[in-house]
């Protein structure tokens, strides 16, 4: 394994190294300019997207790991053409979807001679007409998210040692920020629309669903140039409700929404949004990012503790209270996941300190089979 | 509880707040962390608040308790944990009486006195003092002045005991009353009993060997403690002497005229009076006392004349005597020659330190006198037309001639009272002011640095009408109290003066024989009365006013004459009557020499004002005197000697005689209920220490025993408490830090997220 370059071990850990990417796979990741902005919707951080390498984000071999996945919808979609997804408008296209009984005026041509020959009944076969997918990316910028114990030159892989806003410590923004980048590679190329919301206590930034294949680049941009939250600054929490409540509207036609969030929300705020997704017939798929320090609560020294989101200072010995937080953490993600289960979407947990490509490659490779064997059998 | 070691207890609970200072030092020294799951530490810490506190306050508790446990373990506590144990820690205020009555002998010379007895009880308590327990000691001698050795009391009885031991019995008198009273103020300020195991016993013991001089039981004395019924104080005492001792003091020895003028061929010999006292039982026998007096010069070189012999009778019951002695001068006496002292000694007895009185005496080799009055131009001729300085220059120096005034004993110059200064005035011994209406402020600077000095200032009315206005001036000036009538008074008929009953122990004593005498030719006829009641009158008128009264200066240590009438014929014959020339010449002599009288003192008097600086004097076969001790800047005499008093520029004013205060040196015995009735006032009753013991018999005082089992046992299991409770607290710390290992929930533990089956989803809705 020694012969592995750096950038590679890191993208990718020591268990993958055995199966690089062909170099002639991998895009090129430098912005050759400030990327165009066709729906004209971004509201974000004035920073020259030119100036952005999108590699201190998402590495090369990270979108090579995922290239050979396709992200299928789980619900019936409604798009505009004909693609990989499932349609509600039933036709006569290739998929097979059930037999209704012949009324005058139907095409004799979709009229399933077997079915007659066999009960002598005629029968019209219906086919389920296949959509493309439209996947918005929804990441959350709330206080809680800009929290991060890795540091910022372990978890970029680019070298940089430090972020573009002199932070450095890699966020669980920064993390989503990566984990929208690979969502919309790999549903550009499978030629679907991607489109990014970026919320807090509101909508702070949209980008609108597009098909060019280099689509993804405003997104790293626009989600890298995000204001950053800081704890002397203004604080704001996270109101999913509302937030959805303001995304679903200006959603028209049935779409895959991809939630990166740390998921710390009230879980009563957290079903109603739920609930609003699934009225409106929108697949999700939740990305819960959590920073490792968070899940284990190192810590062994009392000290005060100052919140992200306008929270008090509160004076904590660790410890003693280790037990108790743990607790309450591990009854909240199981409760999330519970949720997310009961409403029939679904989630995946990325950790901060974990590297991208495998984690959602599997996801991806998890949900495909389980759509298949929903769909065969 | 009592504690063997309560100093150490009581710093040792101190330090159960250390555990709390440092939980609150270690509070502020940590930077905060920014943290993104506020909601969950806000929810972790609602559901352990109260499991927290409870384990912080354990933790603390165990903490504290061990390092109580510890102190109290090491301060070893005692089973008998009431107060009133005689093991708790003792306060003892040792009252020891050093005064000149304790230094009897019983036996010759050279056997133990009776205060070497009282340090022998005064050790024996101390040794039975712990300073471990927390025992303190306060150390008084009655000694007059009373001296507070060591008070309030100190833990450090070793230096205590030393000081004991290097205790000497002094010439003064006991001072009982105020030993006591410094000692109940001791009392009063000690702390208020906090913690009943810290309040120490008090206990008071007077060593005194309770003869008639050491103790003066008429005086009312005032209770020890401010609580009637106090139980923790206790009296204790050593019982009063039995053995009867006769003991003769001299109590005094003084020449007739106390200034010795070099210049007189009639004065080789000067009286001395002697006075004497006996106590004792001796007293009701008759007896004859050897006195030897003589006049000896103040050096060690100096050849020892010759003492004269006084032998004084006693009668049966007499306890009193006074004999005059002839004693001689020696032949080189002088201003410039070492000064001279009366010395009288009587037969040794009892009390050693009473038979030697010694008193300096002052020599001139001649008296300048100045007269402040008028100058007249020219001498008068007959004597209507004398004015007082010419009367006064007759009677004090009736045989003088311009030719021969320095060969006189006194030199008279007169000085025009307008014109006085400080300067003109210096190097006088008296000065007679006859107009003193035309003295001018400097003039009364003048006069108050000649009483400074120890001189002589007779005042009398001018002869001419003169506001009396001019006596305000005097007595701001002089500090003396005259209060001088508006006007003078005529008198009709004229008065004849007459000595007062007490002649013989006025300055005029040495006329007091033919005094009365004298008087009868002289008449009165004007007089400017003083009407002060302080004066002390040397001649009386026909209505018992004063004619010629001393008054004595507040500050000053010079003397102050006033004669009502104008020294002029037509106020009074006196200056051509023959009383004018012994009553000026005994005013001039016994005048100065009176203040000179003021250098001898009893051991424990106050000291004599102006005097600056006192080195002492030790003549080889007399005295030997120490360096005066001091109360701050006041030099305090407790013992008998010499002391060479200068002032600020190192000019000598005078020997002082310090000798024993023969009013403390009364040996009679006093019987057990006399001195328990006076000591009743005290409050506790008195346990006598029959015999030399190490420690008290009363109650609370018994001696300290060693630790027994049962404290020792304590001891032992305190310790093994203590010992669990660092056990229980370093296992509390090590179960409430939570530092398990076991409680990681690595992030592979988390749920990964699902992809929910129909079936599934449904029943998670359900």
């Amino acid at each position: 394994m020694g012969f592995a370059p750096r950038w590679f071990r890191a993208c990718w850990g020591p268990n993958l190294v055995s199966r690089p990417a062909a170099p002639d796979t991998i895009p090129s990741m430098s912005l050759p300019g400030p990327p165009s902005h066709p729906h004209g919707h971004l509201h974000t951080h004035p920073h020259h997207l030119g100036e952005i390498d999108a590699s201190l984000y998402l590495h090369p071999q990270t979108l090579a790991r995922l290239s050979s996945f396709e992200l299928r919808a789980k619900l019936i979609i409604e798009g505009l053409s004909s693609g990989l997804h499932r349609s509600p408008f039933q036709g006569f296209s290739v998929e097979f979807a059930q037999h209704r009984p012949y009324t005058a005026g139907d095409d004799l041509r979709h009229l399933d001679w077997k079915v007659f020959a066999r009960t002598d009944k005629l029968q019209i076969k219906q086919y389920q007409q296949e959509t493309n997918l439209d996947l918005v990316v929804l990441v959350d910028s709330s206080g809680s998210m800009n929290y991060g114990s890795r540091s910022f030159a372990d978890a970029s892989g680019s070298g940089r040692e430090v972020s573009l806003d002199g932070r450095p410590m890699w966020t669980k923004f920064d993390h989503a920020t990566a984990l929208a980048a690979a969502l919309a590679y790999i549903t550009l190329r499978q030629g679907d629309r991607v489109g990014l919301t970026i919320f807090a206590d509101q909508v702070r930034a949209t980008l609108k669903r597009s098909s060019g294949q280099s689509a993804w680049r405003p997104i790293v941009a626009a989600l890298a140039t995000h204001p950053d939250q800081t704890p002397g600054g203004e604080t704001r929490g996270s109101r999913l409700r509302r937030c959805f409540d303001q995304i679903l509207s200006s959603l028209t036609n049935r779409c895959v929404l991809a939630l990166v969030s740390d998921l710390f929300h009230d879980l009563d705020d957290l079903k109603e949004a739920l609930a609003r997704v699934r009225h409106a017939g929108h697949d999700l798929i939740a990305f819960q990012v959590l920073d490792r320090a968070e899940v284990e609560f190192p810590f062994d020294q009392a000290a005060p503790f100052v919140g992200l989101e306008g929270e008090p200072e509160v004076r904590v010995d660790p410890r003693a209270l280790r037990e108790a937080y743990l607790k309450v953490m591990s009854e909240h993600l199981t409760q999330v996941q519970r949720t997310l289960r009961a409403f029939g979407f679904d989630s995946q947990t990325v950790s901060t300190h974990d590297w991208l490509g495998p984690s959602v490659a599997a996801f991806v490779a998890r949900r495909n089979a389980q759509l298949k064997r929903s769909k065969y059998g | 509880m009592p504690f063997l070691h309560p100093i150490l207890a009581f710093v040792g609970l101190s330090c159960v707040a250390l555990p709390i200072l440092i939980h609150i030092l270690m509070r502020r020294r940590r930077r905060p962390i920014v943290w993104g799951a506020m909601r969950f530490i806000e929810l972790a810490l609602a559901q352990q608040r109260k499991r927290t506190r409870l384990e912080q306050l354990l933790l603390l508790g165990a903490r504290c308790l061990a390092v109580a446990l510890v102190t109290v373990a090491l301060a070893r506590p005692l089973l008998e944990a009431s107060s009133a144990s005689p093991r708790g820690p003792r306060t003892l205020y040792l009252v020891i009486d050093n005064g000149v009555a304790t230094s009897a002998t019983t036996g010759g010379p050279g056997s133990t006195s009776e205060f070497d007895a009282l340090r022998t009880q005064a050790e024996g308590l101390l040794s039975a003092l712990d300073a471990g327990r927390g025992d303190r000691v306060a150390l008084v001698t009655t000694a007059s002045p009373v001296e507070t050795v060591v008070l309030p009391p100190s833990p450090d009885v070793a230096l205590v005991t030393q000081l004991v031991h290097a205790l000497k019995p002094q010439d003064s008198r006991t001072d009982l009353v105020s030993a006591l009273a410094a000692v109940r103020q001791s009392l009063a300020s000690a702390p208020a009993p906090g913690v009943a195991s810290l309040t120490p016993r008090s206990e008071v013991a007077i060593l005194s060997p309770w003869r008639l001089g050491s103790a003066d039981l008429k005086a009312a004395l005032q209770p020890l403690s401010s609580k009637p019924g106090d139980e923790e104080l206790t009296l204790v005492s050593t019982p009063p002497v039995s053995e009867p001792l006769t003991n003769i003091a001299i109590t005094d020895a003084a020449a007739l005229r106390p200034l010795l003028l070099a210049g007189s061929d009639s004065d080789s010999t000067t009286p001395v009076r002697v006075g004497l006292r006996r106590s004792g039982p001796g007293v009701s026998q008759p007896a004859v006392t050897t006195v030897r007096v003589s006049i000896r010069a103040l050096t060690s070189t100096a050849t020892l004349p010759a003492s004269v012999p006084l032998l004084v009778h006693w009668e049966p019951g007499q306890e009193t005597a006074w004999a005059t002695a002839t004693v001689p001068i020696p032949a080189n006496a002088g201003e410039h020659a070492p000064p001279l002292a009366i010395v009288a000694s009587a037969d040794a007895d009892a009390i050693a330190a009473d038979n030697t009185f010694i008193r300096p005496l002052t020599t001139r080799d001649q008296l300048r006198v100045a007269i402040v009055g008028t100058l007249a131009l020219t001498p008068p001729r007959t004597p209507d037309q004398f004015t007082p300085g010419d009367w006064l220059g007759l009677a004090l120096a009736p045989s003088a001639s311009a030719v021969d005034l320095k060969r006189t004993e006194i030199a008279v110059t007169p000085l025009d009272a307008a014109t006085l200064t400080p300067a003109a005035l210096a190097g006088f011994d008296a000065a007679f002011v006859t107009r003193p209406d035309l003295v001018a402020p400097e003039g009364l600077r003048a006069l108050r640095a000649l009483l400074d000095a120890s001189g002589l200032v007779v005042l009398a009315p001018p002869p001419v009408a003169a506001s009396p206005t001019w006596a305000d001036g005097f007595e701001r000036a002089l500090g003396v109290t005259l209060s001088l009538a508006p006007s003078p008074k005529e008198l009709s008929p004229a008065s004849t003066p007459k000595p007062p009953a007490s002649a013989d122990r006025t300055l005029l004593a040495p006329l007091a024989s033919e005094l009365a005498e004298l008087c009868k030719p002289v008449t009165v006829s004007r007089v400017l009365t003083p009407q002060a009641a302080e004066l002390q009158p040397l001649l009386l008128l026909a209505d018992g006013s004063p004619l010629l009264a001393l008054a004595t200066p507040g500050e000053a240590r010079g003397t102050v004459a006033y004669l009502a009438a104008a020294i002029d014929l037509n106020w009074t014959t006196l200056p051509a009557m023959p009383l004018m020339v012994p009553v000026t010449q005994e005013l001039l002599r016994q005048g100065v020499g009176r203040s000179a009288g003021l250098w001898t003192q009893a051991a424990g008097a106050p000291v004599v004002p102006g005097a600056t600086d006192l080195r002492p004097l030790s003549v080889d076969g007399l005295i030997t005197s120490t360096a005066a001790a001091r109360s701050g800047t006041t030099p305090v005499f407790r013992s008998r000697g010499l002391w060479t008093a200068t002032d600020r520029a190192g000019a000598r004013l005078g020997i002082l005689s310090i000798n024993a205060d023969p009013a403390g040196s009364r040996a009679e015995v006093q019987a057990r209920p006399v001195i328990e009735a006076a000591l009743a006032p005290l409050g506790p009753k008195v346990t006598w220490l029959d015999g030399v013991r190490s420690a008290p018999t009363g109650p609370g005082a018994a001696e300290p025993r060693p630790l027994d089992n049962a404290d020792r046992t304590l001891d032992l299991l305190l310790l093994a408490g203590a010992l669990a409770m660092v056990l229980a607290e370093t296992l509390l710390s090590r179960l409430f830090s939570h530092a398990r290992p076991g409680d990681l929930m690595p992030t592979s533990a988390l749920p990964t997220g699902s992809t929910p089956t129909p079936a599934a989803s449904a029943q998670e809705a359900a």
